[in-house]
């Protein structure tokens, strides 16, 4: 499997999994891309990708004042920024859980 | 297989996943908080204006609804059926409030601290110890399945569950997703809960004798007297004079028999004192450390009524006409308190503002009635020092013999800690909230079920004062309020009905014993009540002053507010000879504040003879008229000094006579707390003494012995008052504007400051019609009110908040800025569809 087909293929399953409220699995198919991949697809574009479908979904749900919300989260915390913390901890724990699923995918089929 | 790689990796990944599925501090998850789908990134149910029809089905029945969202926060609600009225209203107090109603719920029914941990278990231990959820039950199964109150609370509450099946998870109240709680569904006992909690908010008095019971056991009598009259000297405008009503006065009643000076129980000074704040709402808690802060205590403080306006007018002062203006004082909260409603359905056209959590209008007007309130300031907790024994475990002494407490076993839920087990206890003469050192038990006249709910529901409907009065006298005990109503036909009253406890000796603005002798014996008969209809005089009003002349038989209570906002109304009627309802208007706006009618001038001459007329600050206050306008400095100077010389005169004498932050120093109204300025009889007291005498020895320092009178403390206060502001805000400029310091804001229902509104210069204070208590005013009038009952569909009304409690709505907040400057709303706006204009003339019916 190419690389790219990978990141697509894991950028459209973390799209349907953050919409249907799932984003907390995205390991799951950037685990099996990475075991599928046979080395060809890269950890990190799975991340990326994973980063890149929560996102989309993001901008697409917080249209009715989502955004603010979040920037109101962050005052109620505490922390200054506004937007910033929330949206980048949503972000990091995309990338991770799509970066690491593959990786583990990926050290499945890979040979020692 | 890479076996390192793949541990590494998997390892990594449990790390993230248990990061993300455990809670961090106060905060839930961030797996559930942050999810695109459900968290933070969607907000509630945006509240959309305009027109939307409906129909609502109920087993086999259909019916045609009409929804009219209001930008100013009011929601109509049009049906050819009533009980579908009360199904859409429930809907959409859900839709836009729930969290509001929710924790309102939890906090009547001493649930809080299941959602919120142990800051709020005081709370909750203090809503067991009420009973409101057993009594809610029994009030709920006491009422026929077909009668109107049980169509409506049960048609109410379906409405709310059917919001709450419906309502995505994503689409619930930030708070919820904060506090990761789930709403479940609502039942008609859950309502009448609310009402409990509504009734004992606003219950005057509440722990005030526990605290005046140290006055009455510390001061000597003659200075209880002079402190703490039972009955106030000086200028006084009761709501029922005897002239007005002296069928009233007739009677024999209690007060002969009482002793309203001297302590009935000792109370043993060396043990600690009862604390309320032990049992009560708890104050200063917060919820979370270094995050999510929410006091709790804001939760409840809402309802309280701190003070409130109402008064009606009619012939001579009208053409024949009859008027209603009503403010009360709550909370100025976001959400607000309030949320507005106009209701129509065959035989009702009601326009107002409700509770959330209670269906109907609370405050507002039909077709036929205006009607408004303001806290009676009733005492209706008396408190009994219970006699007990080693010898008798369990029992109490009443009546010449030992009684078992009744005893209920409550499990209260608290969130991060194990469960809480209580052991309510009982007497005949109330719920015990103290068993060491000494058992204290609270009788409160809402310790039984009662149907206020009935009343509102009821009185939407009433067509005239006379039944508005009927339906007072059959329904609202607890709680007891002025009501101040006007007809279509012309006619007003003022009503304080409720029950008024009768015993037969002792003291109750202090503990009683409660060995049976000091039990109550029953209640002021209604035709006893303190009432006016169609007095001479063509108005009736109240602000929370003293209900009655001195000459009234019976005790109900002892600490009103000090009647500056009384005297601004009484003077403001009595001054003109025709009245409309841009005077009304007037009146209602009006930041002038009474108080320097009576200290304004011997202030200034004490300070002329003092040499400072030629100072700035002087010839400011000179100049100025006593209007707290938020322009002018004067009101900044005689703001100051108006507290500093209450405390001036005052706090000596309060030291000297050892009463201690414990037993209410700087907490209650009597000794000098927060509110002092405005409230209770010691403001009182120096406004008699500035004016009648002015060389009593109360103004001289008991514990430096400095010689001193009433011109001397003004002084003294004027300094310090100066040196401060100089301090604060630089040399006398205009940096001392009133609305530079002085301003109001709308904090969180939930208390969380991240959630309250910008402040906004404002002007008035604590004694001006248009109130705004302290200096960052989070109280005054939560619902304006002006109705011409000659025109009643052009009736005019705000509150100050806006439809939405969610925070990133348009509509949270966006009434209090044009209400803050003093603008109102047409309750029945010009482009309403026609079936909100029914029973007015082009009305149809729905």
């Amino acid at each position: 499997m190419k690389s790219w087909w990978g990141a697509l293929i894991q950028l459209l399953l973390s799209a349907v999994a953050a919409y249907f409220g799932y984003w907390y699995l995205l390991a799951a198919p950037a685990l099996a891309l990475g075991a599928l991949g046979s080395g060809e697809v890269r950890a990190t574009h799975l991340g990326v990708s994973s980063l890149v479908g929560v996102g989309l979904i993001i901008a697409i749900d917080s249209g009715g004042g989502g955004i603010s919300q979040a920037a109101l989260l962050s005052r109620i915390v505490g922390v200054p920024g506004g937007l910033a913390l929330p949206l980048l901890l949503t972000l990091i724990y995309s990338f991770a859980l799509g970066a690491l699923g593959g990786y583990a995918g990926s050290a499945v089929t890979a040979k020692h | 297989m890479h076996p390192v790689r793949l541990g590494v990796s998997l390892a990594l990944l449990v790390v993230v996943v248990v990061s993300g599925s455990v809670s961090l501090g106060p905060l839930p998850p961030l797996f559930g908080l942050l999810n695109p789908a459900s968290g933070v990134w969607v907000a509630e149910e945006p509240y959309v204006n305009g027109t939307q029809s409906l129909t609502i089905t109920q087993g086999v029945n259909h019916a045609s609804v009409t929804v009219f969202r209001e930008a100013d926060g009011f929601v109509g609600i049009a049906s050819n059926e009533t009980w579908a009225v009360y199904f859409e209203q429930g809907y959409i107090e859900a839709e836009y409030r729930l969290a509001q109603m929710e924790f309102l719920l939890l906090t009547a029914t001493g649930n809080l601290s299941s959602v919120v941990g142990r800051e709020a278990l005081s709370s909750d231990i203090f809503m067991r110890e009420l009973g409101n959820y057993e009594l809610a039950e029994q009030e709920a199964a006491n009422l026929s399945p077909s009668s109107y109150t049980y169509t409506a609370l049960s048609e109410f509450v379906r409405g709310i569950n059917t919001y709450i099946a419906t309502a995505s998870e994503a689409r619930m109240p930030l708070i919820f997703k904060l506090l990761g709680f789930k709403p479940t569904n609502w039942s008609v006992a859950d309502v009448l809960a609310l009402q409990q909690l509504f009734l004992w908010e606003n219950t005057a008095a509440q722990f005030d004798p526990l605290y005046f019971t140290f006055a009455l056991e510390k001061m000597p009598q003659s200075v209880v007297r002079a402190f703490y009259p039972a009955y106030p000297e000086g200028v006084q405008h009761p709501i029922v004079p005897q002239s007005l009503n002296p069928q009233i006065y007739n009677e024999s009643g209690d007060i002969g028999n009482l002793t309203l000076y001297t302590p009935t129980y000792i109370y043993p000074l060396n043990a600690s004192p009862p604390d309320p704040a032990e049992y009560g709402v708890p104050s200063n808690l917060s919820v979370g450390r270094g995050a999510a802060y929410m006091d709790v205590s804001e939760l409840v403080a809402s309802l309280k009524d701190f003070g409130s306006n109402d008064w009606a007018v009619n012939a001579p002062l009208t053409a024949g006409s009859a008027m209603l203006a009503n403010d009360p004082h709550l909370s100025t909260t976001v959400p607000p308190i309030w949320m507005g409603f106009q209701l129509v359905s065959p035989g009702q056209n009601v326009v107002g503002v409700v509770f959330p959590g209670f269906p109907g209008v609370v405050l507002g007007h039909n077709p036929y009635l205006a009607w408004g309130a303001t806290n009676g300031q009733i005492q209706q907790t008396y408190f009994y020092a219970e006699m007990t024994s080693p010898t008798h475990p369990g029992e109490y002494y009443l009546d010449g013999a030992w009684h078992n407490f009744s005893v209920i076993n409550e499990t209260i839920d608290v969130k991060g800690s194990e469960p809480y087990h209580l052991s309510v206890l009982r007497a005949a003469n109330g719920v015990v909230i103290q068993e060491k050192p000494v058992t204290i038990a609270m009788d409160w006249v809402g310790l039984s079920p009662s149907y206020e709910i009935t009343f509102f529901l009821k009185a939407d409907r009433a067509t005239s004062v006379r039944e508005f009065q009927s339906l007072l006298a059959d329904y609202f005990k607890v709680a007891t309020q002025n009501w101040a109503v006007a007809d279509s036909k012309g006619n007003i009253g003022i009503f304080s009905y409720g029950d008024y406890p009768i015993i037969s000796g002792g003291d109750p603005r202090g503990i009683l014993p409660g060995t049976g002798e000091y039990n109550w014996e029953g209640f002021i008969p209604t035709s006893q009540q303190p009432s006016l209809y169609d007095p001479p005089t063509g108005f009736v009003f109240s602000a929370n002053q003293i209900t009655v002349s001195s000459g009234y038989p019976y005790y109900i209570g002892w600490d009103y507010e000090s009647g500056f906002r009384a005297d601004q109304i009484y003077y403001t009627l009595t001054s003109t000879s025709t009245v409309n309802l841009s005077y009304m208007i007037g009146l209602q706006l009006s930041v002038h504040d009474y108080s320097t009618n009576v200290f304004l001038k011997p202030l200034l001459a004490a300070l002329a003879q003092s040499g400072y007329a030629d100072t700035p600050e002087y010839q400011a206050l000179l100049a100025w008229n006593g209007d707290m306008d938020a322009n002018s400095t004067a009101s900044t100077i005689y703001y100051f000094w108006l507290q500093d010389y209450v405390n001036y005169v005052f706090s000596p004498w309060l030291h000297y006579y050892n009463i201690t932050p414990a037993e209410g120093l700087g907490s209650v109204s009597f000794f000098l707390g927060p509110d002092d300025y405005y409230h209770g009889p010691l403001i009182e007291d120096l406004e008699n003494w500035t004016l009648n005498y002015t060389d009593l020895q109360w103004f001289s320092n008991p514990i430096t012995h400095a010689h001193a009178n009433a011109s001397t403390d003004m002084v003294a206060a004027y300094v310090e008052a100066i040196t401060n502001l100089t301090e604060k805000l630089g040399a006398y400029s205009n940096n001392w504007k009133w609305g530079d310091v002085h301003t109001r804001i709308l904090t969180s229902f939930f208390g969380v400051s991240a959630m309250d509104t910008q402040p906004l210069p404002a002007s008035g204070d604590g004694n001006t019609v248009n109130a705004a208590y302290g200096l960052t005013s989070s109280f005054g009038p939560s619902w304006r009110m002006v109705v011409d009952m000659s025109h009643p569909v052009d009736a005019l009304g705000i509150y100050p908040g806006g439809a939405s409690e969610s925070p990133v709505s348009p509509y949270y907040s966006n009434t209090f800025q044009a209400w803050n400057i003093g603008e109102y709303y047409r309750l029945i706006p010009p482009n309403a569809p026609e079936e909100f204009f029914y029973l007015y003339v082009g009305g149809v019916q729905p």
